[in-house]
């Protein structure tokens, strides 16, 4: 750019006179005046005032996460059985039988017999079956997305009087997200039924009766009697089953999220008193969205397989974009020449030039995104269990991304430049609260009547609360005043705090009460389920069909010390033997309690899966009291559900190892604590 | 497990077998047959039901009781086929005709003191060999693979001493990697 000023101012003055008088007098008076003014003058003003001003911020972020989860399971079974039976029966009589009588007889008689007898039966089973079950699964979800910001903004402003301010924005967002799920579910399963019988069954009988008479001679009867039996069986049962099943799952997910910000503000200021402005603005965003799922799935099967994704992405992103340009500008020039004939020469030149430009731009983008997923499953079985789960994930993520650039220029050289990079990132806090009481009351009276009454009250009591609070305030503000004249801005820009707040309550209260009285006048008799009396060894494989009456019976088991009758009265008494009972629903017993004598007195109460006492085989075990011996009272699952399912109280077999008679080791290494000895004050019962 | 028609109740001298209505394990309500030994009628006591057989034939896995749980591995590590078993203890034969039946053994032997209850039990497959003698007076002239003490109902009347006669006993009866199994305890002597 180029500025140029001049200013010349030349002056030239020239003045001739003559005169001649004639007398007759004989004067001659000559007299000649020359006079020349010859001024110049030259006055050159340049004024060349170059400034240039290169800002270049450039923010780059980059972020990069990977997820990867691969999971191999398989699982091969394989089954072979091979059954053999031969069996050969082998029979073989012989009978001879020799008589030898002299008599004389006149008759002659022989007589013949053969009996011949072949049987042969063959029988072969030959029964193969073959079964192949392909199981093929194929997900294959790919998600892309792209998202594209592009935005340019050529801000081109020429000013005569030099001043050429270039400013570029040129933001670019790309974030690319991938999503690549593959599920891959094979299963095979062959199952061959080899079945081979072959039965040969062989009758081989022969009989031969030879009888002969003589009636000149001594009568010879010769009997020869053969039985030869031979039964042969071959039975073979080859039966092969073989299944390999193999599962694998490969769960791979890919997210890689790229997110460059590239800013870059050039300010560029010449000032050549150039007035020309030229301003090019120009947007281009744009944003492409891909979003590809695609599922194939194969299923051939007797088995039902449901499989279920479910996806929910809610995106929201705002972009607001705010620019303002205040330009102001003042320009006075005064010029005055005053010259006289006094030949005095006077000039003043006043110039004053100012220029004041204020620039502002703000750019202010504002993303939210929000995801949320809620899983809930409610099972219940007519046990009356419930079992409620839920899963709630929150996230939010917040990125803001501000850049201000505020320009003030004028003459005077004032300038401001002010960039805001704000991020703010704000983490979402969810509270799960679940909180279950459940009392069981049990009371039992003795009056008069017979009363029975059961109270239920579930009261589920659920509540939500989600509060999102967006709030953005802020204040960036620059006053600048320029020299040599009035000018001045101001300028403000809001923009660049960004809260999310978000709170997740979930409250669930459960409050059982059930209540159960019972009367009887002829004793204080508690009724609860039983098996039939059996051994110790399978009285908790017994089903519970009977109903027995007892004293200090809680929680459907008798304590030891209590009385079980027969009957609701004590007339009956329970015989000894093993009996098995149970704390929780259903017709298996957990409990195994044996009554000695003829009063129906229980000497021993023993938990079903005995031997599982052992701290080793528990999970979540916590501790919630002590009892009056002293002893930890604990809450507890089985890790194998084999010794029990669901949550059981009881007492750690190590810490009553001091209690003689109170634990045994069994065969299998682990511990077992006897609950019927009185120092162990704890009941063992389903919760 | 047997057809309660081929049994019919008796009073020995030792023993009782009587029916009883109730239900089995399956929560069926049946008539069944129980066997009592008569010096411990309440607490020595065998059923008609085929769990009995199962349980301490190692089928049983997992079961409701985990008292149990060590059989199906001990068992798994024979042939069935290719093996000779030598039961002690009769009862009403739950336990030998389960085996019978469902692991078809080379040879299966059963041994009881009582002539009076082999006499009565007749109902056994006919390839079981039942033998009368007193557990710990057998004299094989066969070496076993498997030898079950089928002996008591409760393994707290198990003793020591017990386990060292039969040990003693069946030792030098055993094939190479024989076993010889307590069921009711959960356990081998070797």
């Amino acid at each position: 750019m180029r500025n140029f000023w001049s200013r010349i101012d030349f002056w030239n003055t020239g003045t001739s006179g003559s005169t001649s008088r004639s007398t007759s007098r004989s004067t001659n008076t000559t007299k000649s005046t020359t006079t020349t003014f010859s001024t110049s003058k030259s006055t050159t003003t340049t004024f060349s005032t170059s400034r240039a001003t290169n800002t270049t911020t450039t923010f780059s972020t980059s972020k990069s996460t990977t997820t990867t989860f691969s999971t191999t399971r398989s699982t091969t079974t394989t089954f072979a059985t091979n059954q053999s039976t031969t069996t050969t029966f082998n029979t073989s009589t012989a009978t001879t039988t020799v008589f030898s009588t002299t008599t004389v007889y006149e008759t002659s008689r022989s007589t013949t017999t053969t009996f011949n007898t072949s049987k042969s039966t063959t029988t072969t089973f030959n029964t193969s079956t073959a079964t192949i079950t392909a199981f093929t699964t194929t997900f294959s979800t790919n998600r892309s997305t792209t998202t594209t910001f592009s935005t340019s903004k050529s801000t081109t402003t020429t000013f005569n009087t030099s001043t050429d301010t270039t400013t570029t924005f040129s933001t670019s967002k790309s974030t690319t997200t991938a999503y690549t799920t593959t599920f891959s579910t094979t299963r095979a399963t062959t199952t061959t039924f080899a079945t081979t019988r072959s039965t040969t069954t062989t009758f081989n009988t022969t009989r031969s009766t030879t009888t002969s008479y003589g009636t000149t001679v001594p009568t010879s009867i010769s009997t020869t009697t053969t039985f030869a039996t031979s039964r042969s069986t071959t039975t073979t049962f080859s039966t092969q089953k073989s299944t390999t099943t193999a599962y694998t799952t490969t769960f791979s997910t890919t997210r890689s999220t790229t997110t460059t910000y590239n800013t870059s503000t050039t300010t560029t200021f010449n000032t050549s008193r150039s007035t020309t402005r030229s301003t090019i603005t120009t947007f281009g965003t744009s944003r492409s969205t891909t979003t590809v799922y695609t599922t194939a799935t194969v299923y051939a099967t007797s088995r039902g397989t449901s499989i279920t994704t479910s996806r929910s992405t809610n995106e929201t992103s705002g972009t607001s974009r705010g620019t303002s340009i205040v330009t102001s500008r003042s320009t006075d020039e005064t010029s005055s020449t005053s010259r006289g004939t006094s030949r005095g020469t006077s000039r003043s030149t006043n110039e004053t030039s100012s220029t004041s430009k204020g620039t502002s731009r703000g750019t202010s983008r504002s993303t939210n995104e929000t995801s949320g997923t809620s899983r809930g499953t409610s099972r219940g079985t007519s046990r009356g269990t419930n079992e409620t789960s839920g899963t709630s994930r929150g996230t939010n993520t917040s990125t803001v991304f501000a850049a201000n650039t505020n320009t003030a220029e004028n003459t005077s050289t004032q300038t401001n430049t002010l960039t805001v990079f704000a991020a703010n990132t704000n983490t979402s806090e969810s509270t799960s609260s679940v909180t279950g009481t459940s009392t069981v009351f049990t009371a039992n009276t003795n009056t008069s009547e017979n009363t029975s009454q059961n109270t239920t009250t579930n009261t589920a009591f659920l509540a939500n609360t989600n509060t999102n609070t967006t709030r953005q305030t802020g204040n960036l503000g620059t006053y600048f005043e320029g020299e040599g004249g009035t000018v001045g801005g101001f300028n403000t820009n809001r923009s660049t705090v960004l809260r999310n707040t978000s709170t997740d309550t979930l409250t669930n209260t459960g409050t059982n009460t059930t209540g159960t009285t019972n009367t009887n006048t002829t004793a204080s008799l508690t009724s609860f389920a039983s098996t039939s009396s059996s051994s110790q060894s399978f009285v908790c494989f017994e089903f519970i069909a009977n109903t027995y009456y007892g004293t200090s019976v809680s929680s459907g088991v008798p304590a030891v010390g209590s009385n079980v009758y027969a009957q609701n009265n004590t007339t009956f008494p329970l015989a000894a033997g093993w009996y098995g009972a149970t704390s929780a629903a259903g017709f298996a017993p957990d409990t195994r309690f044996r009554i000695t004598g003829s009063s129906g007195q229980v000497q021993t109460v023993q938990s079903c899966p005995s031997g599982f006492s052992d701290r080793r085989l528990k999970k979540n075990i916590r501790q919630y009291g002590k009892s009056n011996n002293g002893i930890n009272i604990y809450l507890f699952e089985y890790i194998d559900e084999k010794y029990g399912k669901g949550v059981y109280q009881g007492v750690m077999a190590d810490e009553v190892e001091h209690i003689k008679g109170a634990v045994t080791e069994m065969a299998n290494g682990y511990k077992s604590v006897n609950y019927g000895i009185k120092e162990i004050d704890v009941e063992f019962k389903k919760i | 497990m047997f057809d309660e028609s081929l049994i019919e109740e008796k009073e020995g001298v030792n023993f009782v077998i009587e029916k009883t209505n109730g239900h089995n394990p399956e929560g069926q309500a049946v008539v069944y047959s129980k066997w009592i030994n008569k010096a411990n009628p309440s607490y020595d006591i065998r059923k008609n039901f085929k769990h009995e057989g199962e349980v301490f034939a190692g089928d049983c896995d997992p079961c409701n009781d985990g008292q149990y749980e060590d059989l199906p591995t001990i068992y798994s590590k024979f042939n069935w086929n290719t093996s000779t078993v030598l039961v002690m203890g009769l009862y009403l034969g739950v336990l030998p005709q389960y085996i019978m039946d469902n692991k078809s053994p080379y040879v299966l032997d059963v041994i009881d003191s009582d002539q009076e209850l082999i006499d009565t039990v007749t109902w056994l497959d006919s390839n079981i060999n039942v033998i009368k003698s007193h557990p710990y007076a057998y004299e094989p002239d066969k070496k076993y693979d498997i030898i079950i003490c089928d002996l008591w109902c409760d393994p707290q009347y198990i003793t020591e001493s017990h386990e060292t006669t039969l040990w003693n006993t069946y030792k030098d009866h055993l094939n190479a990697n024989g076993k010889i199994v307590i069921p009711v305890a959960n356990k081998t002597l070797n």
